[in-house]
């Protein structure tokens, strides 16, 4: 890839990560796995940029590859289970330090998001980012009809894990 | 479901992730090496396909020679098959390999890495009943020299000698398998799960 082509894409993939730290949040324990998926997807990203012919939004191709990567190509070693448990602890602290109502929906949200398999994370994360249906198969190449019934399946279970 | 249509709201103005990127950050990270399975099954594979290569050369150095025991047709038929069988396994994996692509659907994605998976265990397998196959012959031919026949202990016969041969090879068939199931299963129990999990209830797969 040319050095043009590529400060272009280190540039967008800059102000869109963003959506990359929701899904790595989403998929890891802590931040040793967090980092570890991120780089894993930026790279994976930056490997299919130059077939990238920006039919779709840069941000749009972009969730898809982060999805690919988290449920089909991210190892989590057991390594960075180990480090990431001792991470989470500390976070935990963190965010008790911050009692903000808000911070602690989402961190709870996230909490519940953790609980999921890997298939009901994508799909809760595309529901509530506001993905069409249509988007949602096309990503995942399942039929519509079987994206609507994992989705209400994952939101049930999302919300008996919110209000047990 | 408008407790969760509240969460949305919740989700969208979330503060930014405490975890930040610079260019240069990202600049580093692109040029690493990627960890992911498809880079691991690649490379096992080649040393898969290596291994079966180059390991014959070292253990073909018997103390009988083909010759002497007339079956140097059938050695270098099984050679030939052998080889044909490497070449057109290689080619195959490959063309799997590459066609592994990121942004296709999730559900191809996971087919294509399974595919290749599968590749490269049927080449195992083929080349290991190709070798079961070599052996037994083999030993049932040596089995049947004069030379062998005078060097075993009276009390055991040939043909239970060669029974023993064949439950050893089959045992060993077997260590092999288990061996692979254990590799695989560890490295693809998850993406199986998740394919599994993504295909349940769709009847349009």
């Amino acid at each position: 890839m040319n050095k043009e082509l590529e400060n272009k894409f280190v540039k967008e993939l800059q102000s869109n990560q963003g959506i990359i730290h929701k899904i790595c949040r989403a998929y890891t324990k802590g931040e040793a796995q967090h980092k570890d998926l991120f780089q894993e997807i930026s790279i994976q990203l930056f490997k299919a940029y130059p077939k990238f012919r920006g039919q779709s939004k840069f941000s749009t191709w972009m969730y898809r590859v982060a999805i690919n990567t988290a449920i089909s190509l991210y190892r989590k070693s057991k390594r960075s289970i180990k480090t990431s448990e001792i991470f989470d602890n500390l976070k935990e602290l963190e965010y008790k330090d911050y009692d903000d109502t808000k911070d602690r929906q989402v961190t709870q949200l996230y909490k519940a998001i953790n609980q999921l398999n890997d298939i009901e994370k994508a799909l809760v994360l595309m529901y509530l980012d506001d993905k069409p249906y249509a988007e949602i198969s096309k990503i995942l190449g399942i039929s519509e009809v079987n994206a609507r019934v994992k989705m209400n399946r994952a939101k049930v279970k999302l919300r008996n894990i919110l209000n047990p | 479901m408008t407790a969760l249509d509240n969460l949305k709201d919740v989700w969208k103005n979330q503060k930014e992730s405490k975890i930040q990127f610079s260019e240069t950050d990202i600049y580093k990270m692109i040029h690493k090496k990627s960890a992911s399975i498809v880079k691991l099954i690649f490379y096992i594979s080649i040393i898969e396909f290596i291994l079966l290569i180059v390991v014959p050369f070292f253990i073909k150095d018997t103390s009988v020679s083909v010759n002497e025991l007339h079956i140097a047709t059938f050695y270098n038929i099984t050679n030939i098959i052998s080889y044909a069988v490497t070449i057109l396994f290689v080619f195959i994996f490959y063309k799997n390999y590459k066609a592994i692509c990121v942004q296709d659907t999730s559900k191809k994605l996971m087919k294509d890495i399974l595919k290749t998976r599968k590749t490269v265990k049927l080449y195992v397998a083929v080349q290991l009943i190709i070798g079961a196959v070599t052996s037994i012959v083999l030993l049932y031919k040596i089995s049947n020299t004069e030379e062998f026949l005078s060097n075993i202990p009276q009390n055991i016969s040939a043909t239970m000698l060669w029974v023993m041969f064949v439950g050893v090879i089959l045992f060993i068939l077997l260590l092999v398998w288990l061996f692979y199931k254990l590799i695989y299963g560890i490295l693809l129990k998850q993406l199986n799960h998740n394919y599994k999990e993504l295909l349940k209830n769709d009847y349009q797969s």
